[in-house]
């Protein structure tokens, strides 16, 4: 879905991080949402309340659509770099606050 | 009929939607964005619990009103597809200090006594409040409940209410100020700040704290005191909050509503630091599952309040025709405001007697 535009491979630092488990390769300097669109990730998580599925929109830090968690909180992927390293996990608000929801009527 | 209606907010917006509805001829002047607006930012509670001590009166138009709150919303609904997300499953109040626990159930005590039609509120302590609402944290010594209770989404009212009044024949004035408002023989005339004049033989203020300026022009005491209150909102969360309190609540699209401070700031309606971390840090007690959870924002907004908290219906003995209206509750009352109160500034046969709220109860 997405390419990178005019880049000399040889002039860029690469590095990876883990998704879910799964490795993800990055340039430097790549935010994380970024990475993931490149990876071909669709789908980055579900919303809370009606599960849709929800990728990054603004790419800006504006639009909170693309949160992923990293060290256990919920972030903007469009708005954390890249590190090598990196444990990038899908939001789960259930892990994360031990709440049970209740039907949604 | 003509009526003008000064203020486009949920108070003046129910008056105009009633008397729509009514097939009366009205127009609605709407300040600015840079004005107070209650309407904008509140907490959206429709609320009895722990309301009308010392004025069973105001306990009763309050349960009155929330019994209208579900015909009235399907009714919004049916006429402008907007749903105003209405849920009136009942009102908790979370405890974690035992002397205001006590004091607010003798308060609630008080007012049941005096109104016995008013819903019973039942006190729940640690235990038994665990067993509804299993995420409460230690801290938490009991909850008082309140049957039928509940909240709504305030901004989708504000939005419906424009649209059924704009549906209903009337024309809004949004962006105007209201510089003055005057009598003319039989007529009321208001000055708009770009010295355009409007002019009916109904005049109805409810201008929020703008009312401060306008009422006295028609011969109004017209005292409204600003009450700030500060507000905060978390990110997105599973629904799992089925009752609202008078300090948090879920809305419907999954975020925590966080709320309920009083303060005393003047017209000042900006946050501060020092509430937002009072605010959170009574959430987290309350319910510790909120600690790692984002805030999203914070903001402040002016309550309006007059100096014993119960509403102003008044109609002006020199100007008649001239009505004075206001309160805190606009979110709560709007039901009955669109339909009993409607009656009253109309003057039908179905008019309520409203004499316990006129503003002669602070000529002393």
């Amino acid at each position: 879905m997405f390419e990178r535009i005019n880049i000399n491979e040889n002039q860029v630092d690469k590095l990876s991080f883990t998704f879910d488990g799964k490795v993800v390769s990055a340039y430097q300097g790549d935010t994380v949402a970024a990475a993931l669109l490149g990876a071909g990730y669709k789908c980055f998580r579900e919303t809370p309340v009606l599960g849709l599925n929800r990728n990054p929109y603004c790419m800006m830090g504006s639009c909170y659509d693309c949160l992923v968690s990293i060290g256990g909180r919920n972030v903007q992927s469009c708005m954390v770099e890249c590190e090598q390293g990196m444990v990038v996990e899908r939001v789960s608000h259930t892990k994360l606050t031990g709440i049970r929801p209740h039907e949604v009527s | 009929m003509k009526t003008l209606i000064i203020g486009g907010g949920v108070v003046g917006l129910s008056l105009a939607y009633g008397l729509t509805k009514r097939n009366e001829d009205v127009v609605v002047v709407c300040g600015s964005d840079e004005d107070y607006n209650a309407s904008r930012g509140n907490f959206g509670l429709i609320w009895s619990q722990g309301k009308g001590l010392g004025c069973p009166e105001y306990s009763q138009w309050t349960q009155k009103s929330i019994s209208l709150w579900p015909s009235f919303a399907e009714e919004l609904a049916k006429l402008t597809g907007i749903d105003v997300e209405l849920s009136l499953d009942g009102g908790m109040e979370y405890f974690t200090n035992k002397h205001e626990m006590e004091d607010f159930i003798e308060s609630l005590h008080k007012v049941k006594k005096s109104n016995s039609d008013s819903q019973t509120y039942k006190y729940l302590n640690h235990e038994q409040l665990k067993l509804c609402v299993p995420e409460i944290g230690p801290k938490v010594l009991g909850a008082t409940f309140m049957p039928g209770d509940g909240h709504v989404n305030p901004l989708q009212l504000l939005t419906a209410l424009r649209e059924g009044v704009r549906l209903g024949g009337a024309k809004i004035f949004n962006g105007s100020r209201v510089k003055r408002v005057y009598r003319s023989g039989d007529l009321y005339n208001a000055q708009l700040d770009d010295n355009k004049e409007l002019s009916a033989s109904r005049v109805i203020i409810a201008a929020g704290l703008g009312s401060a300026d306008l009422a006295p022009m028609m011969g109004f005491k017209g005292t409204v005191v600003p009450q700030q209150g500060q507000l905060l909102i978390t990110e997105k969360l599973p629904q799992f909050l089925k009752y609202p309190s008078g300090t948090i609540r879920q809305v419907n699209d999954g975020g925590i509503q966080i709320g309920g401070s009083t303060l005393d700031r003047g017209l000042d309606n900006k946050e501060c630091i020092k509430t937002v971390s009072e605010l959170a840090s009574h959430a987290v007690d309350v319910f510790p599952c909120l600690e790692e959870v984002n805030l999203l924002r914070s903001w402040a907004c002016l309550r309006v309040m007059t100096e014993d908290g119960f509403p102003i219906y008044q109609e002006s003995k020199t100007n008649p025709g001239a009505f004075f209206i206001t309160c805190h509750s606009g979110i709560t009352l709007a039901a009955i405001h669109s339909v009993l109160l409607t009656e009253w500034i109309v003057g039908s046969e179905r008019s309520p007697d409203l004499s316990m709220f006129s503003e002669e109860r602070f000529n002393v």
